[in-house]
């Protein structure tokens, strides 16, 4: 992974405005067959489209990936210990 | 509310949610400590309102009154989650050339979800990490399910600007 110059989003890396919604749903399989069929249709074509869907995909397997290792679990263990030791204080 | 569920296996179901909660807190806060303490005040609230739960989703259920919690506690304590440092860090002479590790790109990435506003950052934390449902989510947040989507989707535009604006 390489740290490049900050900048603005070009045009050639956003999504055709029409499709942002039909790609999330069909990112998330909330698209019906028709859907589906005009998202995968646009994307053999769309290369801004496809760039689109891979980096969005891209960064939510990496936040999952970031939950995995999150290392709460004795934090969790401590608030664990808390709950069933001490009954809940009064308002 | 289930008659069946004791108190006991109430508070087992609390647990099992806990380590959701803290990372739905923690993006909330923004703060490690108040993040336990929320998850905490969250808990207790729950116990003591256990008779309003209909049993269905407890997770949403959770998240719904954690955030009635954060809200308050802002409200109540003028304690808002602690600003953000919104200018970027200059970035040093062949500082492009930088190779990031996985880890410090999860880390930059947590850091750019937690500058997003609050009410399109919940909708990703919600539905990209933890998984809920759309109607889950927008259950826990107290949204139409079309207002959860427009966000979700906006949040993820947002994110993907800001990974590219810090050369991500």
């Amino acid at each position: 992974m390489k740290r490049q110059k900050p900048r603005t989003e070009r045009w050639t890396e956003k999504p055709c405005r029409f499709m942002e919604h039909f790609l999330n749903d069909a990112l998330d399989g909330r698209c019906g067959i028709m859907s589906n069929l005009f998202v995968k249709g646009h994307l053999l074509h769309c290369v801004r489209c496809r760039r689109f869907v891979e980096s969005i995909r891209n960064n939510i397997a990496r936040l999952r990936e970031a939950r995995a290792a999150d290392g709460s679990q004795e934090v969790v263990e401590r608030m664990r210990r808390r709950l069933m030791d001490q009954p809940p204080p009064d308002d | 509310m289930d008659s069946a569920l004791s108190p006991d296996r109430f508070q087992q179901d609390l647990c099992t949610e806990m380590p959701v909660l803290l990372r739905v807190a923690l993006r909330l806060t923004l703060d490690p400590v108040e993040a336990e303490d929320l998850v905490m005040q969250t808990m207790y609230r729950a116990i003591r309102a256990k008779d309003s739960f209909d049993g269905t989703f407890l997770r949403s259920w959770l998240v719904r009154i954690m955030k009635n919690e954060f809200i308050a506690a802002c409200r109540s304590h003028r304690a808002h989650a602690k600003p953000i440092e919104l200018e970027m860090l200059p970035i040093e002479p062949g500082a492009e050339s930088e190779e990031l590790s996985e880890a410090e790109f999860q880390m930059d990435l947590l850091a750019a979800l937690d500058r997003i506003p609050e009410d399109y950052r919940l909708p990703i934390v919600l539905c990209d990490i933890e998984e809920l449902s759309y109607e889950d989510a927008a259950s826990a947040l107290e949204i139409e399910v079309g207002t959860l989507r427009t966000r979700l989707h906006r949040a993820r535009r947002m994110l993907r600007q800001r990974l590219l604006m810090e050369g991500l």
